[in-house]
């Protein structure tokens, strides 16, 4: 069984999508689609930057998305590989859950754009600049982190984040909180804590505000039906329907991305083959989580070209 | 009903320590739109907020012009982008605040109350209360309270119009206070 998988926020870079926008039609549909979509020249950001522009939470989440998404129908249109037809099951890691829906035709790109575009702003308002931030925690398990998380937290927020893979560990709060958990790494045997270069506390109780936000707009434009199903960040379980998948993407924004627990859980479904959409984030996880499991990064047109042989 | 503009400014001043004309350039988009424009998006807004059958045109609709009204307002104050991000939230929840009213779903008497009430003291337990939502251990137990000290307790209805505002000035102080921050 096959596994189509989707990076989240941090796997942006300058030039992403450029290669494939100058070989592939597919590629340049997407790319303008989301430029309309968002009254925005996205994709001129994306090839020129600048970086710290590029890397607001805004314009990032939308630009990953579409990156995927055009990897994706480069892969279908230009080499006639079928999603539907290759992969059992999709997941996405935080805003890749979003791509993710896009790639199972349960949002259209344009509303997929413009749910990130809303997301990124209402995670950004959530929390004035400077009142929150995140640490990657390496070396550390589950458990480490959850008590190092609750030792830290002394009455605000220092919570799980991410569980990505049985090495790393993000978390997310107060900044104050957080600076004490890096501080007490050494304390819980913890090889290293690392504050992250980011302007908010995602995944984190404090972004409750953006939940209300993420909760109405959904409301508006939930997803449709699921062709295939999308193993969700926060339950690590498969979800197929689309009420469901509504309910649990607005429980995301405050809750913690499950990753590792949801490679476990496909692995236990039967996946044995992760293909990563648009970058070499979540593969990597996936290796680390499981040696066993094959991984394959689609990113440059070579990836695609070789995929399309391996599977023919 | 009062004016939603000095609603929002008089709510603003008595919760933050923005100077009124800092609120009056992070309300820039709302004098942004033409009139057409903002009739427009105070029938939108109904069918957004009353969950109608049109609502996701509704929301693509907002959407455009709210972009097209940022777009004007950071070129027009050459605002940085944490200026633009808090005053698309600012304005995001001035429309929400806007359509409830228009619609009756908030009493402008119950806005009142609640609005002489905040000029008492920081509440800065409510506030937390309000930010957080039943998360990272708030039990909502201040909110409960303050809703009893406006003596609605026993009206749900109002209570939960007291609420819904509560949650609507809160994301307007965190939009302010980012907006402030020079």
């Amino acid at each position: 069984m096959r596994a189509f998988i989707f990076p989240g926020q941090g796997s942006q870079k300058v030039g992403m999508g450029v290669d494939l926008a100058a070989a592939s039609e597919a590629a340049r549909d997407v790319f303008g689609e989301v430029d309309e979509a968002l009254r925005q020249n996205l994709f001129a950001l994306m090839r020129e930057g600048p970086e710290d522009r590029l890397t607001l939470t805004e314009n990032a989440q939308p630009a990953i998305m579409a990156n995927a998404i055009a990897t994706l129908r480069v892969l279908e249109r230009d080499f006639g590989v079928k999603l539907l037809e290759t992969a059992n099951c999709v997941a996405g890691h935080s805003l890749g859950e979003y791509t993710a829906l896009a790639a199972i035709g349960a949002f259209s790109l344009t509303n997929t754009a413009r749910l990130l575009k809303l997301r990124g702003w209402a995670m950004q308002a959530a929390v004035p600049v400077g009142e929150g931030t995140m640490a990657v925690l390496l070396g550390a398990d589950i458990e480490q982190a959850k008590a190092l998380a609750e030792a830290a937290a002394q009455g605000e927020v220092c919570e799980v984040a991410n569980d990505n893979d049985p090495s790393q560990v993000v978390i997310s709060g107060h900044t104050a909180a957080i600076e004490r958990a890096v501080a007490l790494t050494k304390e819980h045997g913890i090889k290293r804590g690392m504050i992250l270069n980011v302007s908010a506390p995602f995944h984190s109780s404090l972004m409750a505000p953006a939940a209300e936000k993420m909760a109405h707009a959904l409301a508006a434009t939930p997803p449709g039906a699921l062709a295939l199903p999308l193993y969700a960040n926060v339950t690590a379980a498969p979800v197929t329907d689309p009420d469901e998948a509504r309910a649990l993407l607005i429980e995301q924004v405050t809750g913690r991305v499950r990753w590792r627990e949801s490679v476990l859980a496909m692995r236990a479904d039967g996946v044995d083959h992760f293909v990563e959409l648009g970058g070499k984030v979540v593969g990597p996880m996936v290796s680390r989580t499981d040696k066993e499991a094959q991984v394959t990064s689609l990113v440059t047109l070579a990836d695609l070209e070789g995929f399309a042989k391996e599977i023919a | 009903m009062r004016g939603l503009p000095s609603l929002v400014g008089a709510a603003l001043l008595v919760c933050s320590p923005a100077t009124a004309g800092e609120i009056a350039e992070l309300g820039c988009m709302q004098n942004s739109y033409s009139a057409s424009e903002k009739g427009q998006l105070d029938s939108l807004m109904a069918e957004y907020q009353s969950g109608g059958p049109n609502r996701s045109e509704a929301f693509n609709a907002i959407f455009e012009l709210v972009s097209k009204g940022l777009e004007i307002c950071t070129a027009q104050h050459e605002w940085t982008d944490r200026e633009s991000t808090s005053a698309l939230s600012y304005e995001s929840d001035r429309l929400a605040l806007n359509g409830l009213l228009r619609q009756g779903m908030l009493d402008p008497g119950v806005t009142a109350k609640v609005d002489t009430a905040l000029a008492v003291g920081n509440r800065t337990d409510l506030w937390d209360a309000v930010a957080y939502q039943g998360l990272a251990g708030h039990t909502g137990a201040e909110i409960d309270r303050f809703v009893a000290e406006l003596g609605f307790a026993s009206d749900t209805a109002k209570a939960q119009q007291v609420r819904n505002y509560l949650k609507i000035l809160s994301g307007l102080r965190a939009s302010t206070r980012t907006f402030t921050m020079r």
